[in-house]
């Protein structure tokens, strides 16, 4: 069986910044559903189980792993949207049912997938299936792609949410939803677009990251505790936070897993994210604290 | 379209589960004027105004400008130009003043109104300030902004002078007049005072049914106003 945080991956010192980028990426979409719209989103780990089908499906069909990868996403986000505006908009504010209503789609999913492709194990091309070398370090491009894409992904996340209308109306919608529908904003749709694009980028995650991976039905399943892992100890609704969450726990794992065995190393990064979750609310305090402390000092100054 | 009243209700009626809070109330706001709702803690105001914005299940009839609005979302009836400034002064937390404004105008620049700003000088002033860290009063006045800003041909006004300072209370009371002169409004109030001052018209509600309407001022030359209201 599959270690629950595993992600296959040579050894060598760019898996470990490759790791960082898994993290990030496979719990950026959580930042939507789970961050943003307070969903316990069981079905996430599906979505990028969708993506990887999806690719391996286009693949087979056309021959084009490439237009696989594009096509992921916004299968996953279509998805995505159908279960919100279903099922999960008929049940706001109601956790525990939420929870199993994300539970039952996810297995719905998941034995859906497993009906079609069987449960044998199936493989996506790389799609550049090359490498580089720089100060005598062995890249393979394809590892270099997941991390820049994770960046990229980052970067569109902030900015959209930050600098853009569509963005306003989504924090808006999630800091306050009464007043954000009294001031003319479709709440409704908001959440299912929110959703949406989180299921997107999951569908995304699963794409990018199936040739690094051998795809089965539960491929999805494992990388749902990493995600969570991510998205709980960067803090609920911060992506800031969310991306140091991923680098620390993803590197947690990289530097570990080449020098002791995988699953002592899994172990030890639930460990740090254990540690991490209780020490983060005071270290917050103290590091906000002081710098209030600095800014009096200089207006006295 | 001024014969038609900016709203009218006809026995509207609203429950929480198996508890009736509001009962088949009958009530009329002209196209301009202002119309006081008057009644103590838990008379059911507030539970009427969000039933009017379509945030609540609702039976009987909210014609908004002549349009029966049942079904209509709260976005819906915002765009049907109908402005709620609630009670507790909802922000939206971690979100700056000059971004509530941009929302208000529904993501128009050109719609930040130079003459609603220049009434309340404090949010320029704090426009880069997150809203939840304004006072009471400065809050106030960023929901009347709000309001007007969706250039609304009606604003739901709830009780603007609850836990505000006196030295405030005289400012809001001197800004709902002016409001009027660009709207009609249904003001929500304990306060006794704001209503003789500002109201044309007022209803008195009672455990969720209307018990007195009239002219404000005839109605506290009777006793009437004092009697109901007394706590």
């Amino acid at each position: 069986m599959t270690p629950l945080l595993a992600v296959s991956l040579p050894v060598d010192s760019f898996n470990v910044i490759v790791l960082m980028a898994t993290y990030v990426l496979i719990a950026v979409g959580l930042h939507y559903s789970f961050g943003l719209l307070n969903v316990v989103n069981l079905v996430h780990g599906e979505f990028l189980l969708v993506g990887a089908y999806t690719a391996f499906a286009v693949q087979e069909a056309t021959g084009s792993v490439v237009l696989g990868m594009l096509l992921a996403p916004p299968v996953a986000a279509i998805l995505g949207a159908l279960a919100e505006r279903l099922v999960l908009s008929r049940l706001k504010e109601r956790v525990l049912d939420t929870l199993l209503a994300t539970f039952g789609i996810a297995l719905l999913l998941r034995q859906g997938i497993q009906v079609v492709y069987t449960a044998n194990p199936r493989s996506v091309t790389d799609p550049i299936s090359r490498s580089i070398t720089v100060l005598g370090l062995v890249i393979p491009l394809w590892r270099l792609v997941v991390v820049l894409a994770t960046v990229a992904v980052v970067v569109a996340t902030a900015l959209l949410l930050a600098r853009t209308d569509a963005g306003l109306r989504w924090r808006a919608t999630v800091k306050n939803p009464e007043l954000a529908e009294t001031l003319g904003i479709d709440t409704r749709r908001a959440r299912t677009v929110l959703f949406a694009i989180g299921s997107g980028l999951a569908g995304l995650a699963g794409a990018l990251l199936a040739p690094l991976n051998t795809v089965t039905p539960q491929y999805g399943t494992r990388f749902l505790v990493p995600a969570f892992l991510v998205a709980i100890l960067g803090g609920q609704g911060s992506l800031v936070g969310l991306v140091v969450a991923g680098v620390l726990l993803g590197g947690t794992l990289g530097a570990l897993q080449f020098t002791i065995s995988s699953v002592t190393a899994q172990m030890l990064v639930v460990l740090v994210a254990i540690l991490g979750i209780r020490a983060r609310d005071p270290l917050l305090a103290a590091l906000r604290g002081s710098a209030r402390e600095r800014r009096r000092s200089a207006q006295s100054a | 379209m001024s014969g038609v009243p900016a709203l009218e209700l006809e026995r509207l009626s609203v429950a929480y589960g198996r508890i009736t809070v509001v009962r088949e109330i009958d009530l009329e706001v002209p196209a301009s004027g202002v119309v006081c709702l008057l009644g103590r803690n838990g008379a059911g105001k507030t539970t009427l105004l969000k039933a009017v914005m379509g945030l609540l299940p609702r039976t009987g009839t909210v014609r908004i400008d002549g349009r029966d609005s049942t079904g209509w979302s709260g976005a819906r009836v915002n765009r049907a130009g109908v402005a709620w400034v609630p009670q507790e002064s909802g922000v939206f937390p971690g979100i700056t003043v000059a971004e509530h404004l941009h929302v208000a105008t529904r993501f128009d620049r050109a719609g930040l109104d130079r003459e609603v700003l220049d009434l309340f000088p404090v949010l320029e002033q704090r426009s880069n300030q997150h809203a939840d860290t304004l006072s009471g009063g400065e809050r106030k006045m960023l929901g009347m902004a709000l309001a007007m800003l969706s250039r609304p041909r009606l604003i739901l006004l709830d009780e603007p002078t609850e836990g505000v300072a006196p030295v405030i209370v005289d400012e809001l009371v001197d800004l709902i007049k002016r409001l009027s002169e660009r709207c009609a409004l249904l003001l929500v109030e304990q306060n006794l005072d704001t209503a003789l001052a500002t109201g044309d018209h007022c209803y008195v509600l009672e455990q969720g049914s209307i018990v007195a309407s009239g002219d404000p001022r005839t109605l506290h030359r009777d006793g009437e106003l004092e009697a109901r209201l007394a706590v």
